[in-house]
């Protein structure tokens, strides 16, 4: 950390080079939608966009629960997703009977888009909240599993013996020693199943819904509200981004020994 | 002189072979016999690859002999009763010094008061005063193999065995954890197995050294330094006893 500082000082500074990026993309964008007859519209014509919507609801729907509505449906299901996916992943690591048992069966499914599961899902489960949390479990159970499953199975030998030496019983083994070393990989495994648990909820919303941050830009499809569309995504990158960075920052708090040096 | 001395570890014609995936056998002992004293430091001294680490898990039972045996006085001890300290260190990375050193009295159940005051003893004698809640990652190699021998003290075993421990340090961190653990050894008085492959450090260190030939392996000589401790490397006697050993160690390996 001590020398990236340095060098920051020293040579360029590196956020003017961001700052530069954003100006650079923005102004690209203003540049190509500015003539009359555009399709799509202007940054600003965005933003125009963005204060109406936030004084107007849309499908008598304020926007703020448009976001909410969507964000239930991602943490509900992401939870489930999460205690369920980290228990198979351990299950299929640490037990060789069932990873023998189950791990071709979830090789075999993990490869089907979760959005490919839209319409047996919605035949099987109507157009309610439960399904679109099914797809969007899916999508975040997957990675869970994967990432969790194989931090266990490569838990350092080392560390392991040093347990087993140290004295350590089977379940101490597992839960004081093995899992601890999963944790970052889990946590990694954890993030990206958010990013792609919030690509499901939009893409299920998109497909039936009445409310959430998918049935926005599907709104403004139909409408040929482009605006709205845009207004839409940039929420979603907004949303996403904050989720991230709130999931970094637990991060730093679970596992302090990561951050040392670096 | 070692006859009337008290015998800790009685290993007698161990053998122990590894077949890989392509049905390849690899005899790694053959017949490996040897007397540990009780609270004698021990170098076994060998040739990389000479099965050194396998006859340390055959000790700690992390693995079986295909024949021989190895008895204990006292009986076989259960796991967390030898301490074992890693060349590559094996600490537990997610664990401060002061929770990687009471790592076994915790799988063990001890009060959580009062393994922490053992530990903080025993960071004292391996001299990490003040570093009590630093993380491994922080810690330097020397300071990282002085947590995995308080570590490996805190099970208050009386057998210690250790795997090359500094040989991933520099030589001036290596001399210097030489000292210590003499001091340590002197101090707690337990039976050591010290693991190397550097006569320099067997000579310096050990109250007796065994060589170990190439795979498969057995004790072809031992030698018996009577020098007096701290040992000075450049004395004429350390010298010539060292070259002695060099000149079995070529012919171990031819």
């Amino acid at each position: 950390m001590k020398k990236k500082e340095k060098t920051a000082k020293k040579f360029t500074p590196y956020w003017l080079l961001s700052i530069l990026a954003l100006v650079l993309f923005f102004g690209g964008w203003y540049v190509l939608t500015a003539s009359p007859d555009s399709i799509i519209p202007t940054p600003a014509d965005v933003v125009v966009r963005f204060f109406e919507v936030l004084k107007e609801p849309i499908a008598n729907v304020p926007l703020w629960e448009h976001i909410l509505v969507s964000l239930r449906r991602v943490f509900g299901a992401f939870l489930a997703a999460a205690v369920l996916g980290v228990l198979f992943g351990v299950l299929l690591g640490w037990f060789k009977t069932f990873r023998k048992i189950f791990y071709p069966l979830y090789n075999l499914l993990r490869p089907i888009p979760p959005i490919a599961w839209i319409p047996i899902i919605v035949l099987l489960f109507g157009i309610g909240e439960l399904p679109k949390m099914i797809i969007v479990f899916i999508g975040a159970f997957t990675p869970i599993v994967f990432n969790t499953y194989s931090a266990v199975l490569m838990v350092d030998p080392l560390v392991l013996n040093a347990g087993i030496v140290l004295g350590a019983n089977e379940r101490q083994l597992l839960f004081q020693v093995a899992l601890p070393d999963c944790i970052p990989s889990i946590i990694a495994g954890l993030k990206t199943a958010m990013s792609i648990a919030w690509m499901c909820v939009v893409a299920a919303e998109m497909i039936v819904s009445r409310a959430g941050v998918g049935f926005l830009i599907n709104r403004g499809m139909e409408n040929s509200d482009t605006a709205l569309v845009m207004v839409s995504m940039v929420v979603i990158a907004a949303v996403s981004a904050t989720i991230t960075f709130i999931l970094n920052k637990l991060e730093e708090v679970l596992c302090p020994w990561l951050t040392i040096g670096k | 002189m070692a006859d009337n001395r008290e015998v800790r570890i009685k290993i007698r014609n161990l053998k122990k072979s590894f077949t890989d995936k392509k049905h390849n056998t690899l005899q790694v002992l053959n017949g490996l016999s040897l007397d540990v004293y009780t609270n004698e430091f021990l170098v076994i001294l060998g040739p990389g690859q000479c099965g050194k680490t396998v006859l340390l898990n055959l000790i700690l039972g992390l693995d079986t002999p295909d024949e021989g045996t190895i008895e204990f006085s006292g009986g076989t001890p259960a796991k967390g009763e030898v301490g074992m300290v890693f060349q590559r260190y094996a600490l537990f990375p997610w664990k401060t010094v002061i929770q990687n050193v009471e790592a076994c009295p915790k799988f063990h159940g001890v009060d959580k008061a009062k393994r922490r005051e053992e530990a903080k003893a025993l960071i004292k004698l391996v001299g990490l005063e003040g570093f009590e809640n630093a993380y491994p990652a922080a810690l330097s190699g020397g300071m990282k193999q002085r947590v995995g021998i308080a570590r490996a003290y805190a099970t208050n075993a009386d057998i210690m065995l250790m795997d090359e421990p500094f040989g991933a340090l520099d030589a001036q961190t290596r001399y210097q954890m030489q000292d210590e653990i003499l001091k340590i050894w002197q101090s707690k008085m337990t039976t050591v197995v010290f693991v190397t492959n550097n006569i320099e450090e067997a000579v310096t260190l050990g109250d007796r050294i065994v060589l170990l030939g190439n795979k498969p392996s057995v004790v072809v000589n031992e030698f018996v330094p009577n020098m007096a401790r701290p040992r000075n490397n450049l004395s004429q006697e350390f010298l010539e006893f060292r070259n002695v050993i060099a000149d079995k160690m070529d012919l171990a390996l031819t």
